[in-house]
């Protein structure tokens, strides 16, 4: 039974071991340990905002030069594109340019062969007529008898000649 | 399993000489008898020696201060208990052969009492184990004072196993039973779990330093249960009073006769009781259950080899067994003693009720 009692001397020497040690932890021991962690928990969780803000901030950055990316492709197309109307354009006015040039050149020469030609028949005319009043004289010279004969030998003899 | 049936072969080959010597040696002096309630009470109980162990020629043992005060005997007298030993008589004091404290003879012939605060075997090792303790605490904040920006390495090892500990009983039982103002408690809580769980363990360790059976002395128990009533009582709010005083019950209730303050008055005392009880129950309950399985070799040593090599085998795994349990019931018990600690205290600390009626 006396199991079950309370010995009041062994009460005593507890409350002066337990009691210091107990004061003791109380007041130093636990708290710089829990303290220690809270701190350790706080700095952490500090941490980690300060990460998921930078991870924030980074996206950010990831988006914008995304955006800058995109707008410097479309840009580029654009000009691309430009590049590629001016080409068409410059092109076109080329070949327009230096077909009439051709046009007006085959023109210019298309005349000047016109005048040439004229010119030519004209000489040519000339010297047939020389050459057919040569050999008018020379016919003459020979007999002038028939002359309705030798006329359409002439006009004969000058279209031989022309043709 | 292969290797469990090697080592049962071993035990029983190696116990069968051992219990063969035991049973010669016991029929040699049969008046040398196991007196197994002895043996088990004698370790319980508290004692004014601490007892190493024993050759065949003699006992080692410590012995402990003797301090007692008795006016009849003269005031205060302090002595070593070696004085008396064997029922020896020294300054009037000696040990009583049915109480096993130290009495004097009163006038009448009675046995007396003295106001008896010897430095005994319990009061030794909680100073052991406090000490340790403290020791173990200490050491552990020595690091944290080293290392105390808060962005240096988590400790590792012992530290490291210790935070590990701490925070687990911070935030596993303090926190949820003590409640929003958990941080002012946390200190008390965790030092009460250290004790508890650091003299459980202790008491398990058969040899010196160890092994004596404090968290299983109803005087131990008393005194962390009157800690929390303490930490109840004297820092309970307002609104805890008024519950237990005039709680929220119809008027015939408490008015002409206070019958719920008068429950919630002996729930007061029947808390920290219950905590009482239920740590040295259990914890002395574990001690008794292992030194009987230990009695059971020595008392079958006089039934022949046979008997008792077997028994010897089947209480040694009995034992194996029971040491596992009982660590495992020296943490539940520290867990459970600060877990209602903390819940007793967070209800000492109740909020305002906000007006429930409509």
């Amino acid at each position: 039974m006396d199991l079950l009692l309370p010995e009041v001397g062994t009460l005593i020497w507890m409350l002066i071991a337990v009691g210091i040690v107990f004061f003791i932890l109380i007041k130093w021991g636990f708290p710089m340990i829990t303290k220690s962690v809270d701190q350790r928990k706080e700095y952490i969780d500090a941490s980690i905002e300060k990460a998921e803000q930078a991870n924030s901030r980074l996206e950010g950055i990831r988006q914008e030069c995304s955006d800058l990316l995109d707008q410097a492709k479309k840009e580029r197309a654009d000009i691309l594109q430009d590049a590629a109307r001016l080409r068409q354009e410059i092109l076109q006015s080329a070949q327009q340019e230096s077909k009439e040039q051709g046009e007006k050149i085959i023109a210019q020469a298309k005349a000047q062969i016109e005048i040439e030609r004229e010119e030519a028949i004209r000489s040519i005319r000339a010297e047939i007529a020389t050459l057919s009043v040569a050999v008018a004289q020379k016919l003459v010279e020979k007999e002038l008898d028939d002359s309705k004969e030798q006329k359409d030998l002439t006009n004969k003899l000058i279209d031989q000649i022309v043709k | 399993m292969k290797t469990l049936r090697y080592i049962l072969l071993l035990l029983l080959v190696l116990l069968v000489p051992f219990g063969q010597a035991m049973a010669s040696a016991s029929e040699t002096d049969e008046k040398e008898k196991v007196d197994v309630k002895d043996v088990i009470f004698s370790h319980i109980k508290d004692s004014y020696s601490w007892h190493l162990f024993s050759t065949n020629k003699r006992h080692y043992s410590i012995y402990l201060p003797v301090i007692v005060y008795s006016k009849e005997m003269g005031g205060w007298s302090a002595f070593s208990s070696r004085r008396l030993e064997h029922g020896a008589e020294y300054n009037g004091y000696h040990i009583s052969e049915t109480s096993g404290k130290v009495v004097y003879i009163n006038g009448e012939g009675a046995e007396v009492r003295p106001f008896d605060m010897s430095y005994t075997k319990v009061a030794m090792s909680l100073t052991i184990n406090a000490l340790l303790l403290l020791a173990i605490v200490l050491c552990c904040g020595r690091w944290y004072r080293k290392h105390d920006s808060p962005s240096s390495k988590v400790p590792g090892g012992f530290v490291g196993f210790f935070e590990y500990v701490v925070t687990m009983v911070g935030d596993d039982i303090i926190k949820p039973g003590v409640g929003p103002e958990y941080k002012r408690y946390e200190p008390y809580l965790l030092s009460v779990f250290f004790f508890i769980i650091m003299s459980n363990l202790l008491g398990l360790i058969p040899i010196f330093p160890a092994g004596a059976n404090v968290t299983g002395n109803i005087s131990i128990t008393m005194f962390l249960a009157l800690c929390t009533f303490i930490a109840v009582n004297v820092f309970g709010n307002k609104e805890y009073w008024k519950e237990i005083l005039w709680p929220d019950v119809p008027v015939f209730l408490k008015c002409p006769l206070p019958l719920m303050p008068l429950i919630e008055f002996f729930g007061i005392l029947t808390k920290p009781f219950a905590l009482m009880v239920r740590l040295f129950a259990n914890m002395m309950a574990g001690h008794v259950i292992i030194l009987s399985l230990t009695c059971v070799i020595f008392v079958t040593a006089p039934m022949g080899a046979a008997i008792n090599g077997s028994m010897t085998v089947v209480s040694i795994l009995f034992m194996v067994f029971m040491n596992m349990m009982e660590l495992l019931v020296a943490y539940i018990q520290a867990y459970v003693f600060t877990m209602l600690s903390s819940v007793f205290i967070g209800m000492s600390r109740p909020k305002e009720h906000i007006e429930k009626k409509e």
